[in-house]
């Protein structure tokens, strides 16, 4: 029986195909119609039909199955056993590698975030402290030089660039290039800035660091300000630069004059600069007069005599009439030698009184000293002597020229850089230049051929503690007076 | 099933009711033997729920778990063939149940007149209408429980079991002319009743007209 089966691949009669999907409804509608015209007519394939369906019909004596409870709470056991034996295993197995691995990487996240937190923070602070440092090299500058509009003013002042030109040759004024290559870096290279600074650089800077956080934070925040308004100019550079020196150049003036400098008045401010401009040059020429050779000061020397001789050759009056006076007092000036350079003298420091009031105030200590040198138990002429006399007249313009002309190269290039160019500050820096020949030259007379130091070692302990407190300019300048303790 | 793959127990007990009953009849009809056919059907419920988070909701439950109750049902044949070859060698076959074919066998011998003629009634009916189906192949088997007992199209039969439509057509032609022909002797003897059905039949096609 079992061999009269159709095989799953065995040939199939299209009728029973056609009337089995009639019966189970899956003919199309027009199959289905004409299988049914066929079915009126045919019995045969009527009752093959019909035995199909016979045979369909009887399948509905299989046993169902009732619902058994029992399988189903069996089963459910059985799933919760599954889950049970799942769970335990999943959980051990993961907790064995979990927990330690996910405290490894806790952990390596905690730490890596605090390593970058604090590698960041780091960071921000070093390039804070490289941006405030650049500040703090240029502290004076921000602090003194805020006032945009006068550093504008004074950048395209003529006479001022030139002073400050002259100041920064004689070496009155110097901008500290590291500084300058710090501030103008990249904050990526300042720290390449730094390294290449000299250790006095360093110093220098490390002043200004200390300088600037001794400020309070508002001081601080208001320089940043400042430092922020200036970047943001269009001409930044130049107004930095600018800052840069008269914050130097300001403290070489009176408070006066720097008040009236940094006032809100024009024409005040106008006036103090050029005041200021003045004086500074005259400083520049005093300071260019501490670098003469000696070379310079005895070609000044003789030529002052050579002036003195034409004088009185030429018969100028009041020179002569002076000359003689001075030469009829033989208890104070010995030889005509002596009242030729008293004579002389006066022609200087008398001219440059009747030009520069400071000249005169810098000049009465040493004014009084050249007409007293020689030996202290002489008696010198009274106050009202002088007075009495006519006072030959200052170095005229040409006579000033006739000091010039045999000048060594290197006096006249310094005199070049001094001046600038502008005759008055020429003429200036030659007096000033003639007074300091004066000065040596006396100086020469009453030198005690010791050494600095021996000097020093043999003043009396109370001049030597005030000494001790000078400049070293001004040190140097009271230790090559000619006192009289030493003559 | 949504809720038994979010692992909602009662859910699952849910479904275990609904179905059960249809998948054990399944497997008394395709499973290897009767007696398997509540653990079949166990295993079948156990697969669906270790599978359940693989399961996608837009399949069709029903297409989704005959699916894996005909996998089922074939495993275990294939598993008690192999079996059954081994304990051949050892020993001969212990005929505690007799297969389709032999009941049948049985049946048409009672038919031929060597035993008293009766009307086969009940339980003896549905052996013969058993042993019939069980003399169908496995996939003849399958395809025309889905089509008789879950009302499925060939369009579903064909998901199920992975064939196409005009393969589970076929397939479903085969069944039911052998379906035809496994019983006809036992009607044509009187055996058993052909009008059972055929008032459910004529209505049918009452209906359809």
């Amino acid at each position: 029986m079992n061999a009269s089966t159709i095989s799953d691949n065995a040939p199939l009669d299209p009728d029973d195909e056609l009337l089995v999907a009639y019966l189970d409804g899956e003919l199309q509608r027009q199959e289905q119609s004409d299988l049914e015209n066929r079915l009126l007519t045919n019995e045969k394939l009527r009752l093959r039909l019909q035995q199909l369906q016979t045979g369909w019909d009887l399948l509905e004596d299989l046993p169902g199955s009732s619902p058994s409870m029992k399988l189903v709470e069996s089963t459910l056991e059985l799933v919760v056993a599954d889950i049970l034996k799942d769970q335990p295993t999943v959980k051990k197995s993961r907790m064995q590698w979990q927990l330690p691995v996910g405290l490894f990487l806790l952990c390596l996240v905690i730490g890596l975030a605090v390593y970058f937190t604090e590698t960041t923070l780091r960071s921000n602070a070093y390039q804070k402290e490289l941006k405030d440092l650049a500040i703090a090299g240029n502290l004076n500058a921000y602090n003194y030089g805020g006032d945009l509009k006068l550093m504008r003013e004074l950048s395209a002042n003529k006479d001022w660039a030139q002073m400050i030109s002259a100041s920064k040759e004689i070496g009155d004024i110097s901008v500290d290039n590291a500084v300058d290559q710090l501030t103008e870096a990249p904050a990526a290279e300042r720290e390449i800035a730094l390294k290449a600074m000299t250790l006095e650089q360093m110093d220098q800077l490390n002043s200004r660091w200390d300088q600037f956080n001794r400020l309070n934070q508002s001081a601080q925040s208001r320089i940043r300000t400042t430092v922020a308004s200036i970047a943001a100019q269009p001409d930044s550079q130049l107004l930095l630069e600018t800052m840069q020196v008269y914050a130097i150049w300001r403290q070489t003036l009176p408070t006066e004059l720097r008040d009236q400098i940094e006032s809100n008045d024009p024409s005040k401010r106008r006036a103090a600069i050029k005041q200021a401009i003045d004086r500074t040059y005259f400083n520049i020429s005093r300071r260019s007069s501490m670098q003469l050779d000696d070379e310079t000061t005895d070609w000044i020397n003789f030529s002052l005599g050579v002036i003195l001789q034409e004088r009185l050759d030429n018969g100028d009056a009041v020179t002569k009439a002076f000359y003689d006076d001075l030469r009829s007092l033989t208890n104070v000036f010995r030889t005509a030698e002596d009242a030729k350079q008293a004579t002389i003298a006066t022609m200087v420091i008398g001219g440059s009184r009747s030009k520069s009031p400071t000249i005169t105030e810098q000049s009465k200590t040493e004014n009084s000293q050249s007409v007293t040198p020689g030996n202290p138990k002489r008696r010198l002429p009274s106050s009202q002597f002088f007075s009495r006399l006519e006072r030959p007249a200052s170095l005229s313009r040409e006579e000033l020229d006739t000091i010039k002309l045999p000048l060594p190269e290197n006096a006249l290039e310094m005199l070049g850089v001094v001046s600038m160019g502008n005759p008055l500050t020429e003429l200036v820096t030659l007096r000033v230049w003639c007074e300091e020949a004066l000065r040596r030259k006396f100086m020469q007379r009453f030198e005690d051929n010791l050494s600095l130091e021996e000097r020093y070692n043999k003043l009396p302990s109370e001049r030597r503690n005030r000494i001790d407190l000078l400049s070293p300019e001004d040190f140097l300048r009271e230790m090559s007076k000619p006192s009289r303790s030493r003559r | 099933m949504l809720r038994v793959r979010d692992d909602d127990a009662s859910a699952f007990a849910e479904l275990m009711q609904r179905y059960e009953g249809r998948l054990v009849r399944l497997m008394h009809t395709i499973g290897p033997r009767h007696d398997l056919a509540e653990d079949l059907a166990q295993e079948t419920f156990m697969r669906v729920f270790r599978a359940r988070k693989t399961y996608e909701p837009g399949a069709k439950f029903s297409t989704w778990l005959f699916t894996i109750a005909g996998n089922v049902a074939r495993n275990a044949a294939r598993s008690l063939g192999r079996r059954k070859e081994v304990s051949e060698v050892d020993a001969p076959r212990a005929e505690d149940s007799p297969s389709g074919p032999q009941l049948l066998a049985a049946t048409a011998l009672e038919s031929s007149g060597m035993m008293p003629t009766r009307m086969v009634e009940g339980d003896e009916r549905a052996s013969v209408v058993r042993a019939a189906v069980s003399a169908l192949s496995e996939r003849q088997r399958m395809a025309l429980m889905l089509s008789r007992f879950e009302n499925m199209s060939y369009l579903e039969i064909a998901e199920t079991m992975d064939l196409t439509t005009k393969a589970v057509k076929s397939l479903l032609s085969r069944a039911r002319v052998n379906l035809k022909e496994l019983l006809q002797p036992y009607i044509e003897a009187g055996l058993i009743n052909s009008e059972i059905g055929k008032e459910d039949f004529e209505r049918e096609q009452e209906e359809k007209q």
